[in-house]
């Protein structure tokens, strides 16, 4: 059993016991978040003690440079802010302090200005709502450390006391802003690195914008102490390097009950929660960076907290702040994921006919629990599994089907021209869906895409908006993964393979990538938990369910 | 002719066991055979020389059936036969062109005996010219390699054939350029290919089978090899060349199939099934979870069939064509009569 689906029925037993709560009284209170898995627990460069929640955090100073945690750069663009549509959301007494929370004083140069300029405009939608004072404090840190380039906000605040809702009609609409990239920053990235990471002798030239490192054992700067990162991040980090924990879903729960962890066991200094756990959440992040690059849906994740601690300014006193962000949390990963799930799960088995054969790639959370519900209503269906080298996900989905009855076929995916013309639909989940509705998942699931298309077979995605990206892209090479090139050469638990020495021929690499984009013209529809929509209408989603507090 | 038969034997059991596999080995040892039964056999008229052909043919077929190179070879040979029949016995005959399917009633008369003597001379020149032919292949189509890739180019390849490995060589001598190779799994002969490739001075890239979508949109060429080429111009080709084409057809990269005219097969394919053969489960799941997965069925083909409209060349060892011409090629090597062993 996964530790996803170990988490998933945590979840479900906190989901009820929180609703329980909620019916009593107006304060919810969190109960102890599961402890990941320690029976995981791989001790690989240094030691993984499971979390303890009285473990001291102290917190070294911190220069005043401003340093960017490139938590940011693989981050989802989704806006911390919400827009006045989603004001109405937000009926509870926190909708003020919200509001209040959303300039960030952190600063820096190229890559927060994706979140500024994001935020700015509804930062400024909100401000109306402020008394002055609030702003004004939160203009003088703006001012401290912000960089020349591009953000306008101080003079924008003061327009912004004049105009009032011309302004916020017109900063409804985000601006375009590019996510950085990773060669471009190379150089401050390497100073806010956490882990010693040695660039991998033999790069792929085509992906040489991407990082790729040489995989082994993780160590930690000669700067960094190991107290400084918690034990619930190191054993998260551990798990996504090792690919304990692989999947979208499956990460970002695991990141935010980790994060939970940490909030619950944080101490502020200096007492200013939201300020000091800014800055201790830095290189937090940045291991689980330097672990495995982020994924979009952890991003948005981790924006969404960023917004929780935000809010909790005009909150007295660290234990309320703190039990605020983690039921902001809580509430997060319910509703957009846990929640949403079922919704899915419910609209997909519709669709699901007697008689059906589906065809499914690779292992995606959500589709599974499409086949075992389906199953369990009583469709007579059967299900055709694609999997390929070098992760052979589909085995795991094999056996997880196969327990619970349903019929299963397997094949490779070199046999995906024999068996596709039997097939009535596919479905696949995503990695993340970006705003021109291109389909960002698991490296081959465009073959699959492209051979349905051809034979007039539907291709169905399966995806929550929480990993909607406002990101663009048209091809699979400008943001991308690249795996361990080792998994491609060993071909064999036992034996090595052909390729053993490809290290030292000096005409040969060996690349292996992650993901690829699907087009969106091969995508007929998407299933998500505000309905089943077209390719063509994720921006009208991402529009309407901003990630909002 | 019991060195023969056993000569026969010994070759129906590696066919079978499939000790010899690839259409070029199993092509050179038909035709070794067959010059061998000629020179040996006792005949008096065309038609009896033909159907010992033919019986020996079917033998040969019948233990692999899949082996096209087998009925490709003995069809070839009797094509020859008949030709040097019509040039022997100066049959106006002769210049009928092949398109004519009249039964010839020339076959049946006999020859006389020093006749026969010279008649079998000319066919084994012949047989042996063809395989001449056959040994001169690679350096036929390599010869050509140079006006069909150009500097800086990315080639990708699927699978591993000899031929393209011989084609991407000669040009590697004269220009430089880099090649995709996608492992193919199960069989993992991409692997094979990629290091025979970087051995040979090529700066090759091995990806997974899953990245060839992604790939592709970088890619200038698709060079692959085949198994076979059927009547319509069509493929038979490794399990995964289908996808890799539609690939390339989606993002508008020419497919150029490198392949021996003595490949080409007078059969038509219709769909995966037609000429396909399932491999043990065993290369993709393990038995130890044989018990857990009892009712899992498992599909490993071995061969794709790619239709003629994702291809866009042919290079073989005479010369380029395209698909829609591969038909009118068909006449010049084989007899109609010959297509059916039976």
């Amino acid at each position: 059993m996964t530790s996803y689906e170990d988490s998933n029925r945590e979840f479900e037993r906190r989901i009820d016991s929180l609703q329980e709560k909620q019916k009593g009284s107006g304060i919810v209170t969190v109960p102890n978040p599961v402890q990941l898995g320690s029976s995981f627990t791989r001790t690989i460069g240094f030691d993984t003690a499971p979390s303890s929640s009285a473990i001291p955090i102290s917190v070294p100073p911190r220069s005043k440079t401003p340093s960017q945690s490139p938590a940011n750069e693989a981050v989802g663009l989704l806006s911390g802010s919400a827009p006045l549509g989603s004001s109405n959301k937000s009926a509870s007494p926190d909708s003020d302090n919200n509001k209040s929370a959303v300039a960030k004083p952190k600063q820096n140069q190229k890559q927060n200005q994706q979140n500024q300029k994001q935020g700015q405009p509804n930062q400024q939608n909100q401000q109306n709502q402020q008394n002055q004072k609030q702003k004004q404090k939160q203009e003088k840190p703006a001012k401290e450390g912000e960089s020349a380039k591009g953000s306008s906000r101080p003079s924008s605040a003061n327009q912004q006391n004049q105009q009032n809702q011309k302004q916020s009609q017109k900063q409804n609409q985000s601006k375009p802003s590019a996510p950085a990239q990773f060669d471009i920053k190379r150089g401050k990235a390497e100073k806010n690195r956490v882990l010693d990471l040695k660039p991998s002798q033999k790069q792929v030239q085509l992906f040489s914008h991407l990082p790729q490192y040489e995989r082994g054992t993780l160590k930690l700067k000669t700067s960094f102490s190991a107290s400084e990162i918690h034990p619930a991040i190191v054993e998260l980090g551990l798990k996504y390097a090792e690919g304990v924990i692989t999947g979208s879903n499956a990460r970002c729960v695991a990141l935010i009950e980790a994060f939970q962890k940490v909030i619950k066991d944080f101490k502020a200094p200096t007492g200013v929660f939201w300020k000091e756990f800014e800055l201790y959440s830095r290189p937090q992040v940045q291991f689980l960076v330097d672990s495995r690059p982020l994924a979009i849906s952890m991003g948005n994740a981790i924006n969404y907290m960023k917004l929780a601690v935000n809010a909790t300014k005009n909150l007295a006193g660290d234990q309320e702040a703190k039990s605020y962000v983690v039921e902001k949390l809580d509430r997060f990963l319910q509703e957009r994921i846990v929640i949403a799930d079922d919704i899915i799960v419910g609209y997909a088995c519709e669709k699901i006919y007697d008689g059906d054969v589906i065809l499914t790639y690779g292992r995606s959370y959500v589709v599974e629990q499409v086949f075992l519900k389906a199953h369990e209503l009583g469709k007579k269906f059967r299900v055709v599994i694609v999997d390929s080298r070098p992760k052979n996900e589909g085995k795991t989905l094999l056996h997880n089907l196969v327990q619970h009855g349903v019929k299963c076929s397997y094949v490779t995916i070199n046999a995906i021209s024999y068996v596709i013309k039997d097939m009535s639909k596919v479905f696949v989940g995503a990695y993340t869906m970006m705003a021109n509705g291109n389909l960002v998942s698991r490296s081959g699931t465009g073959l699959v895409a492209m051979m349905a298309h051809s034979h007039h077979i539907p291709f169905i995605v399966c995806c929550e908006t929480y990993k909607f990206t406002e990101r663009v892209q048209l091809e699979s090479f400008s943001f991308n993964e690249l795996g361990d090139p080792e998994e491609i050469v060993k071909t064999d638990k036992y034996k090595s393979g052909i390729l053993e020495n490809w290290k030292n021929d000096p005409h040969l690499t060996v690349l292996n990538l992650m993901y690829d984009l699907t087009p969106s013209e091969f995508i007929v529809m998407i299933i998500t938990e505000v309905g089943m929509i077209p390719a063509t209408s994720i921006p009208a989603v991402l529009r309407e369910y901003r990630l909002a507090l | 002719h019991r060195k023969m038969e056993g000569r026969i034997d010994q070759f129906i059991t590696q066919l079978k066991r499939r000790q010899i596999e690839g259409s070029f080995p199993v092509a050179k040892e038909t035709a070794d055979i067959l010059r061998m039964a000629i020179s040996k056999m006792k005949f008096s008229t065309l038609a009896e020389l033909l159907q010992e052909m033919k019986k020996i043919g079917k033998r040969l077929v019948d233990a692999n059936p899949l082996e096209f190179g087998i009925g490709n070879t003995v069809r070839r040979i009797m094509f020859i036969c008949r030709e040097e029949y019509n040039n022997f016995s100066n049959k106006e005959a002769a210049k009928e062109p092949a398109m004519f399917l009249t039964g010839d009633d020339s076959e049946e008369e006999s020859l006389a005996s020093d006749n026969i003597r010279e008649f079998k001379a000319a066919i084994l020149t012949s047989i042996t010219e063809l395989i001449d032919e056959l040994q001169n292949l690679y350096r036929n189509i390599s010869d050509q390699a140079i006006e069909h890739i150009h500097t800086n180019e990315v080639i990708m390849t699927f699978g591993a054939s000899k031929t393209v490995e011989e084609f991407l060589k000669a040009a590697a001598k004269k220009r430089k350029f880099e090649v995709v190779v996608p492992e193919s799994a199960p069989s993992l002969r991409g692997q094979r290919m990629a290091q025979t490739l970087s051995q040979a001075g090529i700066e090759t890239t091995v990806i997974s089978d899953a990245s060839i979508f992604a790939i592709m949109a970088r890619v200038n060429k698709v060079i692959v090899g085949t198994h076979a080429v059927m009547a319509n111009g069509g493929l038979i080709a490794p399990s995964g060349t289908h996808m890799t084409a539609l690939a390339a057809k989606h993002h508008t990269v020419p497919v150029v199939v490198c392949t021996g005219l003595y490949k080409l097969t007078p059969m038509f394919p219709h769909d995966q099934d037609t000429f396909n053969d399932l491999n043990s489960p065993s290369q993709i799941l393990n038995f130890e979870d044989a018990d857990t997965l009892e009712h899992t069925h498992v599909t490993n083909p071995t061969f794709d069939y790619v239709p003629p409209e994702l291809i866009s060349l042919y290079v073989t060892n005479f010369g380029g064509h395209n698909p829609s011409y591969v038909y009118r090629l068909l006449s010049e090597y084989y007899n109609p009569e010959d297509y059916n062993f039976d």
